[in-house]
């Protein structure tokens, strides 16, 4: 069981890390321009070929092209989201956890309350409001993405605020900056990695659907999202051109949450 | 009972007020005029001043803030920038709508979760259970909206069994009956997407817990008692499992509402969610905000819906 749990997230990492190497070869190893009307003819809509090895959109742009530069946007938001929303629930956590009292109880309303509400709503209406940029969307999906990680880690630092290395040190007299971040923060690590990485996958859904509903990053910049989209209109005359985005989105999202499962099963097993 | 439902039902309020502020603040911080982005009117000095005072934006922050609190609290969202039909009327035609599909999808997702993940924990980790615990994590990772794009195009362009959105067709039979046939015609295909979304989170859910749940020393007196497999699974593993299953499908009710939300805006189902992508693009805020707020709502109830049910549901619950 166990070599087949190490199978599992080698295999998710080895794709994750492939898709994300194919993003940053991009410009090398992508056969066209992502944006570069290809119709000197009329290129538009051609099913797989020689040439277009995944076809072409309905504006001409190769499929393969868009799809490789596309992992870029998709990748670097998900990835950057889910450090940036590990660490920001990380700090809540530890300070609710830690310090107790009103700070926990006001920073657990305001996580229960983020919590309760559907995320893609939230999004939706925020990216309507304040426009299209690449930044303002990794930033609303850290704001929307990081309570999971600060309950877990708030309830972390509840049990390890009575274990006996933790009240040593308190009654050393080290200041409780330097318990946080040396005694409890290497603790909750684990956990946190387990949540980011599952994490991963639900942002990488949350920008798709922005980018689907046409709220994500602005144009001419190609995302996996964007491009599921720009296919749903063509699909009865070319199925490839939301269909292989659409499955890059899948592949990713399953591997992250496979990595995700098994890594908390590992956690648990290696837990005293 | 009644207490904890009281409690929900203050914690809903609360939600939806806190939700109020934070659609408030959001419209404040938008860039640029927002009499300007309201009605997508640039006009001349005079004109964009006469369209503030009407959208009540030639009062300071503070006073608008209190008005929009009163219109949160009364339920009176004014009229429609695009239609200039009353809010209210509006969402009131499509909330039952949205709850129609919602609850039927949830039932029926519910059930099909539940039933893919007995058949997963008859036998943990043999064939069936891999493969269906794979296809669930498939279709629980492949995004909803295209799941939703394709059932469209193979199931009402390719091949027209079912209508390609709407609510109703716009010609009418008088045949007794031909209405609610028409009706639950034009539901078949979103619910049935929406379903198999719901059942595969739910069969995630449930696996766990069942599989967890046969792990208990119950399960195992039961087995020594002589009780069969699927016996010892059906009455003794899933009473016990279900607590769990429910208070999971609780907390991820705001995901199930999203996914609801995604799934109309894809079959044009003319709920909340259509009207609230809808008024987006068009910038009818007036519309939308509502919208988010009874979304939320909903999302809120539906938590509490679980958690109640998975109280009653808990066998330990009913020994006393």
């Amino acid at each position: 069981m166990r070599l087949t749990e190490d199978a599992r997230v080698t295999a998710a990492a080895l794709l994750l890390g492939g898709v994300a190497l194919l993003g940053i070869l991009a410009p090398w190893i992508a056969p066209f321009d992502p944006s570069e009307n290809l119709g000197r003819v009329d290129a538009s809509l051609l099913a797989p070929c020689s040439r277009f090895w995944l076809g072409t959109d309905p504006e001409s742009r190769d499929v393969l092209s868009r799809l490789l530069y596309g992992s870029r946007v998709s990748l670097v938001t998900a990835a950057a989201t889910s450090c940036a929303a590990a660490c920001f629930g990380t700090a809540v956590g530890i300070l609710a956890g830690a310090v107790g009292g009103t700070v926990d109880r006001i920073l657990m309303r305001i996580t229960d309350f983020l919590l309760s509400i559907p995320t893609v709503v939230l999004l939706l209406a925020a990216s309507a409001l304040l426009g299209k940029s690449q930044g303002l969307l990794i930033a609303l999906l850290v704001v929307t993405g990081w309570m999971g990680t600060a309950r877990l880690v708030r309830a972390e630092v509840r049990v390890l605020a009575g274990r006996e290395f933790v009240l040593a040190a308190k009654g050393l007299g080290l200041s409780p900056w330097r318990i946080w971040w040396r005694h409890i923060l290497p603790h909750v690590l684990g956990p946190v990695t387990v949540s980011a990485t599952l994490g991963l996958g639900s942002v990488l859904v949350a920008e798709s659907t922005l980018s689907f509903l046409g709220f994500g990053v602005p144009d001419p910049v190609p995302s996996w999202g964007k491009m599921v989209a720009e296919g749903f209109h063509t699909l009865r005359n070319g199925w490839w051109v939301s269909t292989f985005p659409a499955l890059a989105i899948a592949a990713c999202v399953t591997a992250a949450s496979l990595a995700g499962d098994s890594l908390r099963e590992r956690r648990r097993g290696d837990a005293p | 009972m009644l207490l904890a439902l009281a409690r929900r039902l203050l914690t809903g309020i609360g939600v939806v007020f806190a939700a109020s502020i934070l659609v408030f603040f959001l419209v404040e911080a938008a860039p640029g005029d927002p009499a300007i982005i309201f009605t997508d009117v640039q006009g001349a000095a005079d004109v964009n001043a006469r369209q503030r005072e009407i959208l009540g934006l030639d009062e300071p922050m503070p006073a608008r803030f209190v008005k929009w609190m009163r219109s949160t609290a009364t339920l009176d969202f004014g009229l429609s920038l695009v239609d200039r039909r009353p809010v209210r009327d509006r969402v009131l035609e499509a909330l039952p709508r949205t709850l129609v599909l919602s609850g039927s999808s949830l039932l029926l997702g519910f059930a099909a979760g539940l039933g893919l993940a007995l058949a997963c924990a008859r036998r943990p980790g043999r064939f069936v259970d891999q493969a269906l615990s794979g296809t669930t994590l498939l279709i629980a990772s492949t995004p909803i909206f295209w799941i939703s794009s394709i059932a469209v195009w193979r199931f009402s362009i390719e091949w027209p069994l079912f209508p390609a959105g709407g609510e109703l067709s716009t010609t009418n039979r008088f045949v007794p009956g031909w209405h609610l046939a028409d009706r639950m015609w034009h539901l078949a295909l979103p619910c049935l997407v929406l379903s198999g979304f719901i059942a595969a989170h739910v069969a995630r859910y449930a696996r766990a817990a069942l599989v967890e749940a046969q792990k208990q020393d119950f399960v195992l007196a039961a087995r020594a008692r002589g009780a069969t497999r699927g016996r010892a699974l059906l009455h003794h593993a899933l009473p016990a499992s279900l607590h769990s299953t429910l208070a999971l499908l609780g907390l991820s009710m705001p995901y199930l509402v999203g996914g609801a939300v995604l799934v109309e805006m894809v079959f044009e189902w003319p709920g909340m969610g259509t009207l609230l992508l809808g008024s987006l693009t068009r910038k009818d805020f007036p519309v939308a905000t509502p919208c988010i707020l009874l979304l939320s709502l909903t999302a809120v109830l539906g938590n509490a819906l679980a958690d109640l049910l998975a109280e009653r549901l808990d066998p330990r619950a009913a020994q006393k």
